[in-house]
């Protein structure tokens, strides 16, 4: 096994069988995957197709029928594997009577990290996700992005060197979807290797250098999302400052012809409904009290502080990105060329 | 209820086991332990035969093959043909020992150790069984005590900076308040105690302090071990905590405050069976309250924790599947431990401090040392019978009573003769120069009687050194010294103290001189009488014995009777001399008194039975756990538990003592018959008879998966004031844990087999 690989399968096959060993559904049909140290792999599929199969057999939650999996070169039965590996499961399974501390205090203590370590780890990560105002709440009181929250510090709270996340955004906000990716992009940036599947979709594209689909537990297709993704018959080219007329339309119908191919679209791009709420949001905590008014009521502009009666409408807010937007945000909006080829295609 | 009844003591069903039982045990143990691990080992082979080890590291892995468990396995294969050759050759066999006939008293003989071919064969290959299925056991066991368990200097360090840590977090603001409040507050109560002048409500305040502090440090020291590293603590700390915040528990608890009154408020009882009742009550009551929550916990842990997937977080982390099972273990017993020892100590508390009756204080507020001896009948020679065989007592036909009796008349060659193989140095020189006899009779009356008046019975006691032996025909009912002459300087020497004005005959320590008296003669001759004792029906009674007597049975080596038998250095013979009267007894209603210990000492050392019955249930619960769901773990449970309640009857089943079984009972359902009407010589008849052979044979595999939970209820003792002496204690601790330990390789394997996502 090459030094740089993390995870490999072999044939690796799950077939599930009832009480009388009679088989119910092949889950998983001789998988073979290697991902790599440092990447951010996704596993992709509709519902029942196996990609969280594939994860519980890394896990040693389920044992496979046939095949091999490995992690970190070690069988996946052996649980000292486990050492360098953080998980999340799809639900964020804790126990309900623990609050939050207990609970990394607990999970701290399975991997046998010594109390001072645990405990500093245990604060840094509960600030991190963000529950430093409730560290004392017992699981029970938490919403489902709490505890999505607190499950991501237990998977992380060995610093580990593989995190298997389970569909991570998964019953998250907008803002905790991209808070989620931020930590994603963030550990990779940090060396880990990170292996998660997910059936949202834009999430992957956000995050993962590589995927598999699997339908029906057989592997359908297997590489880079960038490679994946892009269509090479196809052409996009942007502009700015420029005005849309019917002149420009036919000069660059003109040119596109005289290269052999033709325009099929032209007009202004649009961002992403995620990108206009995440937007909205920084906007909103730049500016307390800032609400939405009707047109009628605010005239012209869609957003502003109310104004009390008899005084007229408030100034208009540019909706312009906001300085503080976080790096994820920022990063799309500098990587959009590249990034966003898929959801643009009507800009070409 | 009924008086006491001393032979309802567990010592009915044969001595009490001690030290010297412990080989026996031991290879009793390994045969049975054995023939399960083979078992085991077979079933545990052909899984692995069906998973592909062969093509998956990670399944060979799991499922390991090693040479070792091959070569050992093969081993214990061999032993078990050698076994069954000897078996059809009928050759090595142990001494058989018949079942008791229907009707008679079953006594569990202790376990001995065989030296036979066929028991040692059968022992080497549950050995080699053991080892060869306990060998990936062993393994993984080994590494959880080393992650677990640290004793070296970083351990110690470890430790010492988790408790440092512990009891920083423990003594918060908000838990400081709470806990200033509660002390402020019954600092208050008993101040005002103190104030009013209640001594007896003071008294109990001050125990229950004293009670709460116990529990309240045990609790401490218990989870501060449970700060020790490792992964098995933590998942014990989680189920400590996971039960603590349950309200499960305190539900439970909450049915104990009626039962903690005393039984003689709310019932109408004897004054003497005062202490007796409220003491079985709160026993019978403490077992239910302790025993139901921890099924409940325990069959419900790991099925909830893969019910609601809390088990991915675990098993994805670097924790053995059987550190999942011993941490839920250690955390519930731990937990009901502290609940027990709570418990316990608020019983003893209310118990002694409230107002009893003398009688019930003399009869049962005591922990007795016994010292017992062997019980046989005697009445003519065998030979001088009509059916020429030795008398055994007789048979009043009680259907459940297995005392026998003795015919009462002046004249009666009856006697029921105690053999005490061995005096106790200290009765030599006892407190007041005097050893107690206590007796407990039943008086089964065929004439009436006088009212308010038992029956006159007569105690000769003697040592070896004066033998008495059994009249023959012609020498009447009484029995003679066997050296006369001794007998006639014995006569000569109580004439002359009866002369010199010492009231010999009967003298008793309230007449010093004629104690004084009685005792040189006893310890010159080895021999006392008291005639005519009024022994009153199912009462607890007494005599004192001149302790000179055992300084004589003390002296020189016991010679032996005319059947070469060693004469016991003590015997004490009963005979009743109240004309229609019968007099019924059972081994263990006459002891001497060696000691006596503080009843509330022996109250917890009863608790250690339900404690060892404690862990049998968590133990059970917790391995079906690995496989069941929690309600079918907890039934399955409470099945194993509650049958454990009928052992008796499943040894009369699988050892044929009773005629027909199961099958032969539901034909008789079935057909209306009446169970006493013999099946008859037909086809159909054997058939079941058959049928109920092959049943028979696997409630003898089987019979051994079923703890016998009465041997484990001591409340009895506690109960009638007898003291649990400490071997018999370390003993049965012991047996709990040879119990277990196949529970937990079952577990440690059903654990490991188990797909907790699937």
């Amino acid at each position: 096994m090459a030094e740089d690989l993390v995870v490999e399968t072999r044939s690796l096959t799950k077939v599930y069988r009832d009480f009388w060993g009679r088989k119910k559904k092949t889950a998983l049909n001789a998988l073979d995957l290697k991902i790599h140290k440092g990447e951010i792999f996704g596993l992709l599929g509709p519902n029942g197709s196996g990609k969280t199969t594939t994860i519980k057999l890394l896990l040693g939650l389920l044992f496979p029928t046939s095949g091999d999996a490995f992690v970190f070169g070690e069988p996946a039965a052996k649980v000292e594997k486990n050492e360098r590996i953080g998980y999340l499961p799809e639900e964020s399974y804790l126990y309900r009577f623990l609050n939050a501390e207990e609970t990394l205090d607990f999970y701290g203590r399975l991997f046998n990290i010594d109390p001072d370590t645990r405990k500093a780890r245990a604060a840094e990560l509960i600030e991190r996700v963000g529950l430093g105002a409730d560290k004392k709440r017992i699981l029970k009181e938490y919403s489902k992005g709490m505890r999505q929250r607190i499950g991501l510090a237990q998977a992380l709270i060995n610093d580990p060197d593989l995190v298997i996340l389970d569909e991570p955004t998964s019953g998250l906000d907008p803002l905790g979807t991209r808070w989620m990716k931020d930590l994603i992009l963030d550990l990779k940036a940090k060396g880990k290797t990170v292996l998660m599947c997910s059936h949202r979709l834009e999430d992957v594209q956000d995050v993962c250098g590589r995927i598999a689909i699997l339908y029906n537990g057989d592997l359908q297709t297997l590489g880079k999302v960038s490679t994946l993704v892009e269509d090479a018959q196809r052409l996009e080219v942007r502009a700015s400052n420029v005005k849309e007329s019917p002149e420009l339309k036919a000069d660059l119908e003109a040119v596109f012809k005289k290269h052999g191919g033709s325009m099929e679209a032209i007009g202004h791009p649009s961002s992403t409904l995620e990108e206009l709420f995440l937007r909205v949001i920084e906007e909103s905590r730049a500016r307390p009290g800032r609400r939405y008014l009707p047109p009628e009521e605010a005239k012209v502009p869609v957003y502003g502080t109310p104004a009390p009666a008899g005084t007229a409408p408030a100034a208009t807010v540019p909706a312009v990105p906001s300085p503080t937007a976080p790096p994820l945000l920022q990063q799309k909006q500098q990587q959009q060329p590249n990034q966003d080829q898929g959801k643009n295609k009507k800009k070409s | 209820m009924s008086s006491a009844l001393f032979g309802i003591l567990q010592l009915d069903r044969g001595d009490p086991w001690g030290y010297a039982q412990l080989l026996g045990l031991a290879q009793a143990w390994l045969q049975d332990a054995g023939g399960f691990a083979a078992v085991g080992l077979i079933l545990y082979l052909v899984y692995a035969l069906y998973t592909p080890t062969d093509k998956s590291e990670s399944e060979r892995l799991r499922v390991p093959v090693s040479k070792w468990m091959l070569v050992t396995g093969a081993i214990a294969l061999v032993c078990y043909a050698l076994l069954l050759a000897l078996l059809i050759l009928n050759k090595g066999a142990p001494p058989y020992i018949p079942p008791p006939q229907p009707g008679e008293m079953v006594k569990i003989e202790p376990p001995a150790w065989h030296n036979e071919l066929q028991p040692m064969l059968l022992m080497i290959a549950g050995f080699f069984a053991l080892l060869s299925i306990g060998e990936p056991f062993a393994r993984d066991l080994w590494k959880i005590i080393k992650r677990n368990v640290s004793f070296n200097s970083s351990g110690i360090k470890r430790l010492s900076r988790s408790l440092n840590a512990y009891s920083n977090e423990l003594l918060n603001r908000n838990r400081v308040v709470v806990l200033g409040g509660a002390i402020a507050v019954y600092a208050l109560i008993g101040v005002v105690l103190f104030a009013v002048g209640a001594p007896q409500l003071t008294a109990i305040w001050m125990w229950l302090l004293a009670v709460g502090l116990g529990v309240f440090l045990a609790a401490l020291a218990l989870l501060m071990l449970f700060e020790a590293e490792g992964p098995m603590w933590a998942i014990a700390k989680l189920s400590f905590k996971e039960a603590v915040r349950s309200q499960l528990l305190w539900v439970f608890l909450i049915f104990l405050l009626p039962f903690l009154f005393p039984a003689q408020w709310v019932l109408q009882i004897k004054p003497a069976d005062e202490l007796r009742t409220t003491t079985a009550i709160l026993t019978a009551v403490l077992s239910v309250l302790i025993l139901v929550p921890a099924g409940l916990l325990a069959a419900f842990g790991i099925p909830n924790d893969i019910k609601y997937q809390n088990i991915f977080t675990v098993v994805s982390k670097p924790v053995e599947r059987f550190e999942i099972v011993l941490g839920r273990f250690v955390g519930y017993l731990a937990l009901m431990t502290l609940v027990l020892l709570a418990l316990t100590g608020v019983s003893v508390v209310l118990i002694t401090n409230t107002t009893m009756s003398d009688k019930a204080r003399d009869e049962t507020y005591k922990a007795r040392v016994p010292h017992r001896g062997k019980l046989e009948f005697k009445s003519v020679r065998a030979e001088d019978r009509q059916e020429k065989r030795d008398f055994d007592g007789t048979n009043v036909g009680r259907e459940f009573d297995y005392r026998r009796y003795i015919a009462g008349h002046e004249k009666s060659p009856q006697r029921a003769i105690w053999k005490f193989a061995s005096v106790p140095g200290q009765m030599e020189r006892p407190e007041g120069d005097r050893v107690p006899v206590e007796f407990t009779f039943d008086v089964f009356r065929m004439t009436k009687g006088e009212a308010d008046k038992g029956v006159a019975v007569n105690f000769t006691i003697v040592t070896h050194n004066s033998a008495l032996r059994q009249p023959t025909k012609d020498e009447g009912a009484e029995w003679q010294w066997v050296d006369t002459a001794q007998r006639d300087t014995y006569i000569a020497r109580a004439d002359e103290y009866r002369r010199q004005g010492f009231r010999i005959d009967n003298a008793q320590p309230s007449d010093p001189k004629a104690w004084a008296a009685a005792n040189k003669l006893a310890e010159e001759f080895g021999f006392y009488e008291y005639k005519g004792k009024q022994v009153l029906d199912y009462t607890v009674m007494g005599l004192e014995i001149p302790a000179g007597l055992f300084r004589n049975a003390n002296k020189n080596a016991p010679g032996k009777d005319e059947k070469d038998q060693t004469l016991p250095r003590l015997r004490i013979l009963v005979k009743c001399e109240s004309e229609g009267q019968l007099l019924g007894m059972a081994e263990p209603d006459l002891y001497l008194l060696q000691n006596e210990m503080p009843y509330a000492l022996n109250f917890f050392k009863g608790m250690v039975g339900l404690w060892c019955r404690l862990c049998m249930v968590i133990g059970i619960a917790v391995t079906y756990s690995t496989y069941l769901s929690g309600i079918l773990a907890f039934l399955a449970t409470a099945g194993v538990y509650i049958t454990g309640f009928f052992t008796d009857h499943l040894n009369d089943i699988a050892s044929g003592r009773n005629i027909g079984g199961p099958l032969q009972s539901m034909s008789q359902i079935f057909k209306a018959e009446q169970p006493t009407v013999p099946a008859g010589d037909t086809a159909y008849a054997r058939t079941l008879m058959f049928g109920d052979k092959i049943v028979a044979w696997f409630y003898r595999r089987f019979q051994n998966v079923i703890p016998d939970v009465d041997s484990f209820s001591w409340g009895h003792f506690v109960s009638e004031g007898f003291n649990i002496n400490t071997e018999y204690l370390v003993v049965n601790v012991l047996i709990t844990f040879g119990y277990l330990i196949p529970w937990a390789i079952a577990g440690y394997y059903l654990m490991k087999s188990r797909e907790v996502a699937a």
